[in-house]
């Protein structure tokens, strides 16, 4: 065993030496004679031609700046702001008719003897390809293989992650519990059970949907708002909610689990509207009924733990994550979110058995809760740039 | 004669998880097992006093009260309460 881990040692190590050295053939440098940069045998010469204050030229200059690390000294980034400075406008020139073409608009970027006009998230993993493909690096060694997400840079793998954790957690707040537990009891004493079921995942759709929409909502907020006064604020806010758990934790640590008998009115009066959906004759209006019930039941609940969403959602807002993927993050949150209530209505339902999930963690979930939202909001406050996922 | 007065809620899933262990209890002891529900038998619960915790387990002897426990429970710490005196 022990010789074995010793071949194994010595191999790791005789490949190290060899991939650090390798520069692909493939590479030659077709700027450094215009710009007298210094042309190394194992690194890559990238040349970014941007305009001051154009928005996707700082874009790529900070994106460039994160990966450079990724390449441990192998990759030399020369920019050059053409707009303002006529010397390098004329380099730019120069270097577009080395490649025949005309380019006039930034950000220019070339790498050996390929060059990019743009920027976007499909010119990123482009650039990002053609430097992998020089050093001899495989590119997919930077990404693994996600359900649902697909090939995801390992970068980015800490933002899936999140989702499942966050929503998981958010889950498990019991704010409006009881509602589901409730209904489920009552359709059980309808005669139709083809229409209960029907009210039961009508339900629970809705409330996703109402979830979905007020993290996106929110989302769109925070993804616009990059005044830094609302960026305190939220941090400030998040902070709040982790030492207002906190003290929760504490109130109820020595309590013994179980639940907690509040909001007597407010039940009494769920509980005859809950009864008059479930009994209305008209199944268009039980259906109707069933949705505002989800709706209102759903906008309180966010009231009761916005934490976790604000959160979130201020994670993908830093991050940058936009369009489509965006979507699909706040899905995979949702659905974890849902997850509990899902599992109750569907083993309730095959067993017309009204089930429970303990109450026992209760505790530690709230403890767990006012960790995380304390240390984010610390690091929301004094370095928003740990949240970026950039390690 | 003892008697288990349950009290509980189909909101709480303390009470839910519970329920099984209930059953089991009046399976392996020969004890009367009394649900009540705490919106739907409100007079009835009324007359125990609960306070703000669920379920409420509440021994009887001769129709008197002996001792009760609240809040979630597993089925030895049930089993425990009804055994010991």
């Amino acid at each position: 065993m022990k010789k074995k881990l010793l071949f194994l040692l010595v191999f790791i190590l005789l490949l190290i030496p060899i991939n650090s050295l390798a520069l692909s053939k493939n590479y030659t440098d077709k700027v450094s004679k215009y710009t007298n940069s210094k042309v190394e045998s194992d690194k890559v010469n990238l040349y970014l031609f941007r305009g001051e204050g154009c928005p996707h030229c700082k874009e790529e200059e900070e994106w460039l700046n994160d990966i450079k690390d990724d390449y441990k000294g192998k990759l030399n980034i020369y920019d050059y702001e053409v707009w303002y400075n006529k010397d390098n406008a004329e380099i730019m020139t120069k270097v577009s008719k080395e490649f025949n073409t005309n380019v006039e608009g930034v950000p220019f970027t070339v790498i050996g003897n390929k060059y990019y006009i743009g920027f976007s998230d499909t010119q990123k993993s482009n650039i990002q390809d053609k430097i992998d493909e020089y050093l001899e690096i495989n590119p997919n060694s930077r990404k693994v293989n996600l359900p649902i997400l697909g090939k995801v840079d390992k970068k980015d793998v800490s933002l899936p992650v999140v989702a499942v954790v966050l929503g998981l957690i958010d889950g498990f707040n019991p704010c409006a519990m009881w509602i589901l537990l409730f209904l489920i009891s009552m359709l059980f004493g309808m005669k139709n059970r083809k229409r209960s079921i029907i009210l039961g995942i009508v339900f629970l759709s809705v409330s996703g949907l109402v979830y979905f929409l007020s993290m996106l909502g929110i989302n769109m907020v925070l993804q616009i708002a990059t005044i830094s006064i609302l960026k305190i604020l939220i941090g400030l806010f998040i902070l709040g909610a982790g030492i207002y758990n906190f003290r929760k934790y504490l109130r109820i640590k020595d309590e013994e689990a179980g639940c907690e008998v509040v909001d007597d009115k407010k039940r009494k009066k769920l509980i005859t509207k809950i009864n008059k959906i479930t009994h209305n004759k008209s199944f268009v209006l039980a259906l109707l009924g069933i949705s505002v019930l989800a709706i209102s039941v759903n906008l309180i609940e966010l009231a009761c733990s916005l934490g976790f969403p604000v959160i979130f959602t201020e994670l993908l807002a830093v991050n940058k994550v936009t369009g489509i993927v965006r979507i699909i993050y706040l899905l995979i949150y949702i659905f974890c979110y849902m997850l509990d209530d899902m599992v109750i209505f569907i083993v309730s339902m095959a067993t017309l058995e009204l089930t429970g999930i303990t109450n026992k963690y209760t505790k530690i979930v709230t403890l767990v809760s006012a960790i995380i939202m304390i240390i984010m909001g610390l690091l929301m406050l004094f370095k928003p740039s740990w949240l970026m996922f950039n390690f | 004669m003892k008697k288990l007065v349950v009290i509980s809620a189909v909101w709480c899933p303390s009470c839910l998880v519970m329920s099984k262990y209930l059953k089991k209890i009046k399976e392996n002891f020969n004890i009367e097992i009394e649900k009540l529900d705490y919106d739907f038998d409100e007079e009835e619960v009324k007359k125990y006093n609960v306070d703000k915790k669920l379920p409420a387990l509440i021994l009887l002897e001769d129709e008197k009260e002996i001792k009760r426990i609240t809040g979630e429970k597993d089925y030895n710490e049930i089993e425990e309460f009804i055994k010991e005196d």
